[in-house]
């Protein structure tokens, strides 16, 4: 038996398990250490939040044509738009349109809340603008009195792209 | 591990008895020294190239992990894994409840949804 060389098969047997272990460590890191996106799933659960207190049950609720419960819209939909320290700017925005189904190229109601400076973040749909905000659209029909049919558009946009896209 | 040999002079002698380290392992030819050389020197790059394909395809995975509100999805091209598909959303159900109610022009909201 050759005792240098059985030395050698030693060392080469470690070096050979260190790299396939460091290998399964750096494929793990890699993968899990992945950021997750969730602002697209932020903007429909907002989009479904909205949505339940315009419409419940395939019926529209009507306050949402008065002015005061547009105003107080947030309060109203339990949805709030405060976000962590680091951000001074409000990071949301949402707008509903109602339309009428007699004529779906005017509003009959239509309502905002948050930062609007975000909308221009819709207009570029590409991946290569994934530290812009997200935006979700939603759209469904519902009834209101006596039989009245209506169309609702939600738009929902959240940016924290900071928390959300590697930097 | 350990095994018992006489050596030339008729003394018992312990010796390392690694089947995988035997005299196949270090050929006393120079010929079968090259081949054997060869062998491992191709292992170890076989090796090597698994890790790194493995590493690149673990990149390309977490690149492509999407979110979606029924669940993960990994999205790789157009291939899609989803782990809870076949959600409907609650806009859809909303719009079918007040179908329910309403079905007149039936079209045109369909069309409006789907614009």
């Amino acid at each position: 038996m050759n005792n240098r060389g059985d030395k050698l098969i030693s060392v080469y047997w470690f070096a050979i398990l260190i790299l396939v272990a460091g290998g399964i460590i750096a494929m793990v890191l890699i993968f899990y250490g992945a950021q997750y996106d969730v602002r697209e799933i932020e903007g429909e659960i907002m989009n479904n939040k909205i949505s339940d207190c315009i419409s419940y049950k395939g019926l529209i609720n009507e306050n949402v044509f008065e002015k005061n419960y547009q105003d107080n819209l947030l309060k109203n939909c339990h949805v709030t738009f405060n976000v962590e320290e680091s951000w001074t700017d409000i990071q949301y925005y949402f707008d509903v349109k109602i339309f009428g189904i007699e004529n779906i190229d005017e509003t009959v109601a239509e309502f905002s809340e948050g930062n609007k400076n975000l909308i221009s973040s819709c207009e570029i749909a590409n991946e290569n603008y994934e530290k812009l905000a997200k935006c979700s659209n939603g759209k469904f029909y519902a009834i209101g009195e006596e039989n009245k049919q209506y169309l609702i558009q939600i738009l929902s946009i959240v940016r924290k792209s900071e928390k959300n896209v590697k930097q | 591990m350990l095994s018992n040999k006489l050596n030339k002079k008729g003394q018992v002698v312990e010796t390392k008895n690694w089947k995988f380290l035997s005299s196949s392992i270090f050929p006393k030819t120079r010929k079968g020294q090259v081949a054997e050389t060869v062998t491992w020197v191709v292992a170890t790059m076989i090796i090597i190239l698994i890790l790194i394909v493995s590493i690149f395809i673990s990149v390309s995975l977490s690149k492509a992990k999407e979110l979606s509100i029924s669940g993960v999805v990994s999205k790789v091209g157009s291939f899609f894994i989803s782990e809870d598909a076949g959600e409907i959303s609650r806009l859809d159900t909303k719009t079918k409840l007040a179908i329910s109610i309403n079905e007149k022009d039936l079209e045109v909201i369909n069309d409006w949804i789907k614009k």
